[in-house]
């Protein structure tokens, strides 16, 4: 039973810049946690899960927001970056779309106009959906410290369940995404109980690339939420249909390869093995999914 | 019936807007909790987190204790008062008294100067 | 800490905890008690409020957080005591019964018609998932919002 109450007293700490927000974690991160947009860590904090005696919060800090194209054709993702922006971005709508969806389909407006990127990927749930999207875009992660800069793949960043990367005094800066190939597409299916507003049941990402055939996978990469204790990229899956030619087949093959490597539990939600059927199925759909959004994308996509 | 003399009513047909609309439209109504007056009290109840329990014993020295708590009282605090009109509520008990008999059910309630004392002062009441 | 909030125009000077979120400041220190104190977990919506023209939480922002910000609540919506186009189409067309969710909604419809002044009934729908209506059964929210774009639209000439 839980009852909401009000929030446990804390002290507020405002960085205006990364270097400021670096200097107060170096000094208190061991009772400090950081504020983004606050949809998740906050209710963490009226349920009395958690209470730091300190909340740096991030939103004053400007620099950390913003979609920017990078000289070297990449695109760069401010870690403050609210979801609502990433599904409006004119650039991650042309050529990331996959992430752009499945920012819109996380929670309702609301949500959307505050919760953030860093957010998502630092709250280290299995259930957040960017990390997907993400990890099948061939992300990586930017982390700041007042000792330095890292950069990081972003499947290498969740070591295990509810936990990140990133050392504790660390601040994750953004997200960099790879320029996409040419005759490439993605897809992320979400299922979840209602229309909206859920948390997700099962999702499975899915990004293509082809030949220029388009007949068979150049490139195929393959990532869950909710399909283990951490979000993952399912390798063997991606095997089994790298440089294969489509056909129904492969997809089965690929579909069983995942349920070997995810590792899903059981929760009011769903069992364990209701998980294993939607990932077997979900698998399929997002690979024809990618593989059709792939083929729509002809000519130049600088 | 006979063609209408009249094609026009001042009631039958007619739209009704609620009374209440425009207030409501415009977040003037007034519920509950919106209610302020000066010098009110705040009161929050204790629930009890368990399906299923025996009351042992309840302290509630430290709550008093808290500044700007006014009140804090249990079900001992009027045993057998029962209310409920109903053939089925008739035994109903405002505080739970030895026994809990589900989860949420009220076990001790505090008035307090603000919301945040009568918050902290459930934390304080110590229940076995 | 002292915090400035501009809320419906107006400028507050206020002493506020960091703890306390903008739905708390609103309705118990400045008197605004149009948006309501409901699920506190940003799923119902009724304390929806516009930060900067986008409709947000107000029980998940921190109020110390609001600060150098445009806040509208409900209340900021009548020009002169005249209703606005919006909170004309909820009284007319039956979508309020025991108003409860009514300014929520109506903050939200604000945000969407000024993100995008001719929605399709799914797009309208789409837009209000953050809120919740126990009484209604959404039919005359949604026939309400339709409403109010089709007058706003005529009264721009379009």
């Amino acid at each position: 039973m839980t009852y909401l109450r009000r929030l446990p007293k804390f002290e507020y700490l405002a960085p205006r810049t990364i270097a400021e927000a670096c200097d107060l974690l170096a000094a208190y991160h061991d009772r400090a946690e950081l504020l983004a947009g606050g949809t998740d860590l906050l209710m963490q904090m009226r349920r009395r899960e958690t209470t730091p005696a300190y909340l740096i919060g991030l939103k004053g800090v400007t620099e950390l927001s913003g979609v920017r194209k990078l000289d070297d054709g990449n695109v760069f993702i401010g870690a403050m970056t609210t979801l609502h922006t990433i599904l409006s971005s004119p650039v991650l709508r042309s050529h990331y779309d996959v992430l752009a969806k499945a920012a819109a389909g996380i929670g309702g407006p609301e949500l959307r106009n505050v919760a953030t990127v860093g957010g998502n990927i630092a709250g280290a749930l299995p259930c957040a959906d960017l990390p997907p999207a993400l990890m099948t875009l061939g992300a990586k992660v930017r982390l700041a410290s007042s000792s330095g800069e890292r950069i990081l793949p972003l499947e290498d960043f969740f070591p295990s369940f509810g936990v990140t990367a990133a050392r504790p005094d660390e601040l994750l800066t953004g997200i960099e995404l790879p320029s996409v190939p040419l005759s490439s597409g993605g897809i992320y299916l979400k299922f979840h109980d209602r229309q909206s507003m859920d948390m997700t049941t099962v999702g499975v990402s899915a990004f293509v690339t082809l030949e220029q055939d388009g007949g068979s996978f150049r490139d195929v990469k393959i990532a869950v939420a909710s399909g283990a204790p951490v979000p993952l990229r399912l390798r063997k899956a991606e095997a089994v249909l790298r440089g294969r030619t489509f056909a129904e087949e492969a997809l089965e093959e690929a579909a069983l390869a995942v349920c070997e490597e995810a590792n899903p539990r059981s929760s009011w939600r769903a069992t364990r093995d209701y998980r294993f059927a939607l990932l077997k199925n979900l698998t399929k759909r997002a690979i024809r999914g990618a593989r059709e959004n792939a083929a729509s994308r002809t000519g130049d996509l600088s | 019936m006979n063609s209408p003399v009249h094609n026009t009513f001042d009631v039958v047909g007619q739209p009704t807007p609620k009374k209440d609309g425009i207030p409501k439209a415009c977040g003037q109504a007034e519920y509950a909790d919106d209610l302020s007056m000066p010098g009110m009290l705040h009161g929050k109840l204790l629930r009890c987190p368990h399906a299923h329990a025996r009351i042992v014993r309840i302290d509630t020295t430290r709550a008093k204790a808290l500044p700007g708590v006014r009140a804090v009282i249990t079900g001992a605090d009027f045993p057998g008062v029962r209310y409920g009109n109903l053939p089925q509520t008739r035994d109903y008990l405002p505080l739970a008294l030895d026994v809990v008999r589900y989860i949420g059910e009220e076990v001790a309630a505090v008035a307090a100067v603000d919301e945040d004392t009568a918050e902290e002062a459930l934390d304080l009441i110590d229940v076995e | 800490m002292p915090i400035t909030l501009r809320v419906n125009g107006e400028i507050h000077e206020l002493l506020v905890p960091p703890w306390r979120t903008l739905l708390e400041v609103l309705r118990e220190m400045i008197g605004l008690t149009g948006a309501k104190r409901s699920c506190q977990e940003g799923q119902c919506g009724a304390c929806s409020v516009l930060v900067d023209g986008k409709s947000v939480n107000s029980c998940l922002y921190l109020a110390v957080e609001a600060q150098d910000k445009d806040i509208r609540t409900v209340e900021g919506l009548m020009q002169e005591g005249v209703l606005d186009q919006i909170q004309k189409s909820f009284v007319q067309k039956g979508a309020i019964q025991c108003g409860f969710c009514t300014p929520g909604f109506v903050v939200a419809t604000t945000s969407l018609l000024n993100e995008n002044p001719e929605p399709s009934e799914d797009e309208i729908r789409h837009a209000m998932v953050g809120h919740l209506c126990r009484c209604t059964g959404y039919v005359q929210i949604v026939e309400a919002i339709q409403d109010a774009a089709g007058q706003l639209k005529q009264q721009r000439g379009g």
